[in-house]
């Protein structure tokens, strides 16, 4: 029987991704143990290879360092491959056929250009699935236009509710709609599988950035289909939590946030404090008096949780009952002993990159996390896997390839 | 091609009506088409019920549009299962069931009901504020402790300033329900295939924490720790940032080489001091000043058609209420329109993935407090009309 951690071993995917929102959705299944063979054209690798190399990357080798690449590629096989010569297509249709699914996030066009739109896999495999991950979908007055993060979120309307009240716009640095993107795929694509598997047939999943964002802010649309009112930027207010918000918390760029929901978490909090002066404030004492005088309260709150240490402060008023939490920094998150507790970060080894921390999956199965049995692939590390044990090429013949440009080692 | 899109019409998904993970991946899985029944409270129902925004700002047990969204496509039956009678059908449903999707009643054992013992088969989708083993196992949260501890208002705000989330609940509250969607049918799969059940965990903070972009793995390599930095993106090209328009404002995603310079030559910047990747990190907001000054001369709508006409990734900024008008969404046919009795035909976000060209529509519009009780209890599981009147009155459905 399979273990728990790993259902889907029997599943075999085609990775035709680059950047993060393609490369996620196939991360969580080759996490959940499919094996997810990843394609690069030996001139044109994954360009999220440039981002974040470190200075000392070891010359020549700077595309195989990247933290964002061997992340978001975590599980996978790669291999090179050139979709632009007619050999290497005839190779990718070749593995298709070993294949039960295909997960592409290029425009719309570039498939169909290369011969491998949806009806041309079919023919191929009637089983495949094909999931396409795009800006805006296949279809309507933008289908060609490009796509990252930041354009998916302002059309979404994401962007509008993102800021502090009365001012400007501002970037949400995570880059929502790319995961937003990809989580909604990587569900829409087990769902095919799932089916594939009772009725031999597979079928075309289409994901876009824009419409994948809209779910999550249905908070706001919803408001809007049902009183008109038209949701803005609101820092960190909430309809009835009051004070609600991050608060400046002693050190350097410190900072807890605080949320109370009702009148005996305020009291909690006001004890917390040491019962200041101006908490005493009668009118502070019901939730509706504590949303009246919100901005009162925050600029107390701001000056007096300045004096203590956010996870201390954090620790105080949980016991208490209140939610609070510190605002947590990428390298404190390193250190976190909630997440060494449950195995979170995971460390590993990579030839040239050396030993780092990594996300695992973020579910756990019976309690066991899915491992990380390596991260971002080497270009064309699995070659003589996937060319010579999967599809019987001989060693010569890889060799014609190679010598062509087809595969091979990284021509940049 | 077949002509039913319905993914998962073979799964049966039991919802212990809580908070809004469990509500969105639940209605995931309705859209794909599992039979999902969701369980609320007797006489009260669930908690969303009561959560805006509400139809004409007042609320009422069927005008929360978050309720509404969240619970479209899904049955609802009523059943107090801590009463021994409710224990009972419960353990008949879960005995049916494939997925139960727990609002922490069975997991943390605040029922005393052996899951496991009565279907074997059965997956358990056990989603928390935090993981369990850890020192905040147990501890409060609203969405803004989540995104604080999930890493998300780390990258959020102007640099000296208080971090931030986006006003929208959602958006940080659906993560872990769309993620646990996926973990838990790849559990159910495996069920499936000759496999036993599983108990699958999953918390907000991990869920949110695995939707950031690896900047944890990135301080390891670099030293750089990612934080917010207002209109831009710290560890990214300077032209990666919100520019204003005339009319608002626009977003840039400018990142490879050949997209910066399509941008500097549709807004008629040169490239002096520009030319090369490192110049232009090295003036950045120089360059960014020279950007703007031609995005502010110009409409969102114009900024954003000319650029993407020069493929340089462009979006216009739009507000709530003109997403509903989006020329695209308007050409996919996004948006639902939902009649229900209590609030007439409203326009609701549509399920956001086509199959075979073809979205699916919901099947049906939200339930009433208890209105699929006689077809669940008594249709399928076989009460008397007259043990369902015995139990409502009992106060158990």
């Amino acid at each position: 029987m399979t273990k728990p951690t790993q259902p889907l071993v029997e599943i075999r995917v085609l990775d035709l991704t680059i950047f993060w929102a393609g490369p996620l959705p196939s991360a969580m299944l080759a996490d959940m143990g499919a094996e997810v063979i990843k394609v690069e054209g030996p001139a044109r690798l994954d360009p999220f290879r440039a981002y974040g190399v470190p200075a000392d990357a070891p010359a020549g080798l700077a595309y195989e360092c990247s933290p964002l690449y061997n992340a978001a590629n975590r599980n996978k096989r790669a291999i090179t491959l050139n979709l632009g010569d007619e050999r290497g297509r005839s190779l990718c249709k070749r593995l298709v056929a070993k294949c039960d699914v295909v997960i592409s996030n290029f425009s719309p066009r570039v498939l169909p250009q290369f011969g491998l739109d949806y009806e041309a896999l079919r023919a191929i495999k009637p089983s495949i699935i094909l999931t396409s991950i795009s800006g805006f979908g296949a279809s309507g007055p933008w289908r060609d236009y490009v796509s990252f993060a930041a354009i998916g979120e302002a059309l979404s309307g994401l962007s509008s509710l993102t800021g502090y009240e009365g001012e400007g716009v501002l970037l949400n640095g995570v880059g929502v709609s790319d995961p937003f993107a990809g989580i909604t795929a990587a569900f829409a694509t087990l769902a095919a599988i799932h089916e594939m598997r009772r009725t031999g047939v597979g079928r075309h999943i289409e994901v876009s950035q824009l419409e994948a964002s809209l779910p999550f802010i249905a908070d706001a649309l919803m408001e809007c289909s049902f009183t008109g009112r038209v949701r803005g930027r609101a820092t960190n207010d909430h309809p009835y939590y009051a004070p609600n918000g991050s608060f400046p918390a002693r050190g350097k760029d410190a900072w807890i946030t605080i949320s109370i929901q009702n009148d005996a978490q305020w009291q909690a909090l006001v004890e917390v404090l040491g019962r200041p002066e101006w908490a005493a404030a009668p009118e502070f004492a019901t939730t509706l008096g504590r949303l009246r005088s919100r901005d009162r309260i925050h600029e107390h709150l701001a000056l007096a949780t300045a004096a203590y240490d956010k996870y201390e402060l954090t620790r105080e008023l949980q016991r208490r009952g209140v939610p609070a939490a510190p605002v947590v920094y990428p390298s404190e998150q390193l250190s976190s002993s909630q997440l060494s507790a449950t195995g979170f970060f995971q460390q590993v080894d990579h030839p040239y990159a050396g030993r780092h921390p990594y996300p695992a999956f973020p579910a756990r199965f019976d309690g066991l996390r899915p491992p990380i049995k390596r991260v971002g692939p080497l270009a064309g590390e699995d070659n003589s896997y996937v060319f010579g044990e999967l599809l019987g090429i001989s060693e010569d013949e890889f060799a014609r390839l190679e010598e062509a440009g087809v595969t091979g080692k990284p021509r940049l | 091609m077949h002509n039913n899109i319905a993914l998962l019409d073979d799964i049966r998904v039991l919802e212990l009506a809580g908070a809004p993970a469990q509500a969105i991946c639940g209605r995931y899985f309705a859209d794909l088409g599992a039979q999902v029944v969701m369980l609320e409270a007797p006489r009260s129902g669930s908690p969303l019920r009561f959560t805006g925004p509400f139809l004409d700002d007042l609320p009422g047990p069927d005008r929360s549009g978050l309720f509404l969204y969240t619970a479209t496509g899904k049955f609802g039956v009523t059943l107090d299962y801590r009463h021994p009678e409710g224990a009972a059908i419960l353990r008949r449903l879960l005995a049916q069931a494939d997925l139960v999707i727990d609002n922490g009643d069975l997991a943390a054992g605040q029922v005393s009901i052996d899951w496991r013992e009565i279907n074997p088969r059965l997956v358990l989708l056990d989603l928390r504020k935090f993981s369990r083993g850890g020192e905040y196992e147990n501890y409060l949260a609203t969405e803004l402790q989540s995104a604080a501890m999930g890493g998300w208002m780390a990258q959020l705000g102007e640099p000296g300033r208080n971090p931030l989330i986006t006003n929208s609940l959602t958006c940080v509250s659906f993560v872990a329900g769309v993620v646990g969607a996926s973990a838990a049918l790849a559990a159910v799969m495996r069920a499936r295939s000759g496999g036993e059940g599983c108990h699958v965990e999953l918390s907000d903070h991990e869920a949110l924490l695995a939707c950031t972009r690896y900047n944890e793995t990135y301080f390891s390599y670099t030293g750089t720790e990612i934080k917010r930095c207002g209109k831009s993106f710290t560890g990214w090209t300077p032209t990666y940032r919100i520019f204003e328009a005339a009319d608002g404002f626009v977003s840039c995603a400018a990142s490879t080489d050949a997209q910066v310079e399509s941008f500097m030559t549709l807004a008629g910047v040169s490239s002096d001091r520009f030319a090369t990747r490192e110049e232009r990190y090295e003036h950045g907001s120089e360059l960014v000043e020279k950007l703007n000054a031609w995005t502010s001369s110009h409409s969102r709508n114009e900024v954003f058609h000319q650029a993407q006409a020069w493929r340089v990734p462009m979006g216009s900024g739009a507000t709530v209420d003109e997403v509903f008008d989006s020329e695209q969404l308007k050409e996919r046919g996004f948006f639902d329109l939902i009649d229900h009795p209590a609030t007439g035909s409203r326009r609701y976000p549509g399920v956001p993935v086509l199959v075979d060209g073809r979205r699916p529509v919901p099947v049906r519009r939200a339930p009433m407090l208890g209105e699929h009780n006689g077809q669940i209890f008594c249709d399928e599981l076989g009460l008397s009309r007259k043990e369902l009147l015995a139990l409502a009155e009992m106060g158990v459905v």
